[in-house]
């Protein structure tokens, strides 16, 4: 055995150009397997947590996913609003912990402006259950104040105490905006890689300050009274929105089971876990697609190999003869074969893992920077170990196949070799 | 007297209808040092193939060593090869890879039988090989890359290999048709020097007839193989 193994890499080492070719080619496709791999697995994460912490999102009736994409990816709009009334009765139900409600239907720029109250500061969780913090600035405190999400900031570069003015409607070309109330930015997040990145944060009492004039729709001057709006009761009718968290977790499905039964109007609770999944059901085709294009890669790796190792193995028929006449038995000339195989494909995978992690440490802050896309360089899950392990068994049973004609060529060519 | 090697009714062919060889009967005794030649293609390589157990005959008997070939197992046969035969091709012995001490050590790792030989008479295997290759004219070579010899000192590094672990026989099969005349010479001479010395029965095939006078025994393959005739 000893000895089989010093004659595949002193045979390998005298072709170590063709060598080095095959285990490159294993290389690249493995770490393009595992790269893909490693971002299917980030955005799954960094997807799934979205949103921490909340035990239900409760909103008007309509689909799940419905609610999860406007109430928390800031996409779309809801059909109907929730009352203000009914908000106050179920945030007070004994069970609920904390709530925070959330008005969403105006914009700045492309992005959307959240109507919510410093309750958001204190309890929204996201990640791993972390909390929202500042960069700079403190939450709203003035009625015009606003605090920007981290992208906001910096894609559109506001800095503390800047003027904001907001656009109603959320087309990023809307051209009715509240120009007569401008906002100043009272304080900037920190990056998230969540929709909390993308988005203004002003009280539900601006929200309705900055509504004071609208009637239906439309800016009508002076239409809302002459009252100045710090004598005003600025207290919102409806909000879009809101998350739960409740004392304990055992009371979520039967407050989910209430306020799905709620009497006053057709409301409807979801848990976040269960959403984000049901999302990215429907998404993660591409996951799928993504994997099965790279496992091509792999295979076409794999047929590299084969192929090289076939052409290079009629020259070598004259090595077989010369090891069969010293004694060396069919069997295990095959074994030969397949352990050189089994070497390359382990040395392609090693070098693809060098490639991957050295890509991974110069590429993660570009990605997060430019996706959001947060992966670690952790090591690889088990998951991906099994991946490996498969390619290598793959690798080295790709050379039962050179392995078997060799076997045959060393029966068929005795001594003599007939080419 | 009881013969090393013993062929009895051996018949072979390639394909079907065409036979090969057809011999009658040959005996080998130990020791003996026998040149065959016949001209090429009537089947000497398939005769040597046949007598190292590469190859099955399809019909008859050979027995070597007082072992009938056909009654062994492939995987038999092979460990008979490698511990009782040593192999010597015209050209192309070495692997290039290995540097001259290793490619003459091969047969002792595959073969319990030949390593315990070697360490027998020179206490280790590598003593051995730097023993052979100094009678052979080799010594200084002991290290060198394969790939930087003459031809003439890889055959005899080829003949160091089969000669190593002192096998029955060696079979070799025109070993010095790439050599020239003086080389020619002198390479029968040590092998057969080395042959005598350890008992080895030696096979020996060439076309060049002047190298007779140097062989205990001469046969003609042609006169021998009865299937030629009708082909
Ligand atoms: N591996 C083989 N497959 C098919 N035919 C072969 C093979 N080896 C040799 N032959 C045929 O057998 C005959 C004898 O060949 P060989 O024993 O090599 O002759 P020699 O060594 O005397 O020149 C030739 O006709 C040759 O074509
Ligand atoms: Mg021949």
């Amino acid at each position: 055995m000893k000895l089989i193994l010093n004659l595949v890499y002193k045979s390998l080492l005298n072709r170590r150009m063709t060598a080095l070719m095959i285990i490159c080619s294993i290389a690249v496709s493995v770490a393009l397997l595992l790269g893909v791999e490693k971002v299917r697995h980030g955005a799954k994460q960094s997807f799934s947590s979205t949103i921490a912490g909340t035990d239900l999102i409760v909103g008007a009736r309509s689909g799940s996913v419905q609610l999860l994409l406007y109430s928390v990816f800031r996409i779309g709009n809801a059909t109907n609003n929730v009352s203000w009334e009914s908000y106050q009765d179920i945030a007070s139900n004994p069970k609920v912990a904390w709530s925070i409600p959330f008005s969403l239907g105006d914009s700045h720029r492309g992005y959307r402006v959240l109507g919510t109250t410093g309750a958001y500061f204190e309890h929204y969780r996201y990640g791993n259950k972390r909390p929202l913090t500042f960069s700079q600035g403190v939450p709203f405190e003035q009625l015009h104040d606003v605090v920007l999400g981290a992208e906001v900031a910096k894609k559109l570069g506001y800095q503390l105490g800047d003027q904001v003015v907001i656009a109603h409607g959320v087309g990023s070309t809307s051209f009715s905006k509240h120009k007569d109330q401008p906002f100043t930015i009272s304080g900037i997040l920190a990056a998230t890689g969540t929709p909390v990145d993308r988005t203004l944060h002003v009280s539900l009492q601006a929200i309705e300050a900055i509504h004071v004039d609208w009637q239906s729709g439309a800016y009508i001057p002076g239409s809302g009274g002459t009252t100045p709006l710090e004598e005003r009761d600025l207290q919102p009718h409806q909000i879009t929105a809101f998350l739960l968290g409740l004392k304990s977790k055992m009371a979520t499905f039967q407050l989910q089971r209430y306020i799905s039964n709620y009497r006053a109007e057709p409301l409807q609770a979801v848990l976040p876990g269960v959403a984000l999944q049901e999302l990215w059901g429907m998404i993660g085709i591409a996951e799928n697609a993504l994997l099965l294009i790279s496992g091509f890669v792999v295979l076409s790796g794999l047929f590299t190999m084969l192929t090289v190792l076939l052409t290079g193995l009629n020259e070598r028929r004259r090595e077989l003869a010369i090891l069969r006449s010293v004694g060396c038995r069919p069997l295990q000339m095959l074994l030969l074969l397949v352990i050189e195989t089994g070497l390359l494909t382990l040395l392609g995978i090693i070098l693809g893992m060098v490639l991957l992690y050295s890509g991974l440490a110069l590429g993660l802050p570009l990605l997060e920077q430019w996706y959001g896309l947060q992966l670690s360089l952790s090591l690889p899950q088990f998951a991906e170990l099994k991946l490996l392990l498969l390619v290598l068994l793959a690798g080295t049973l790709t050379g039962l196949i050179p392995g078997y004609r060799a076997y045959r060529y060393s029966l068929a060519d005795g001594m003599t070799v007939r080419i | 007297m009881s013969s090393l090697i013993e062929l009895q009714q051996l018949k072979f062919s390639w394909r079907p209808d065409t036979p090969v060889l057809d011999i009658d009967q040959l005996q080998i005794a130990a020791g003996e040092k026998l040149f065959l030649h016949g001209p090429s293609g009537c089947g000497k390589s398939t005769l040597l193939n046949l007598m190292a157990g590469i190859h099955q005959p399809g019909s008859g008997r050979i027995v070597v060593d007082g072992c009938d070939l056909s009654e062994l197992s492939a995987a038999a046969r092979d460990r008979f090869r490698a511990d009782h035969i040593g192999l010597i091709f015209q050209q192309f012995n070495l692997l290039p890879y290995l540097s001259v001490q290793e490619n003459v050590l091969l047969p002792c790792h595959f073969s319990a039988l030949r390593q315990e030989r070697a360490c027998l008479h020179y206490g280790t295997a590598e003593a051995a090989a730097l023993a052979l290759l100094a009678s052979l004219g080799l010594a200084a070579l002991i290290d060198k890359p394969v790939t930087d010899l003459s031809i003439g000192q890889q055959q005899r590094v080829a003949a160091a290999r089969a000669l190593i672990g002192n096998p029955r026989i060696i079979i070799a099969d025109e070993p010095t048709s790439s050599l020239d005349s003086d080389n020619r010479a002198g390479f029968i001479k040590l092998l057969i020097e080395e042959c005598d010395q350890h008992g080895i029965t030696l096979l020996f095939v060439s076309h060049d007839r002047e190298l007779t006078k140097h062989f205990t025994r001469v046969v003609d393959l042609q006169q021998l193989n009865r299937a030629g005739d009708r082909g």
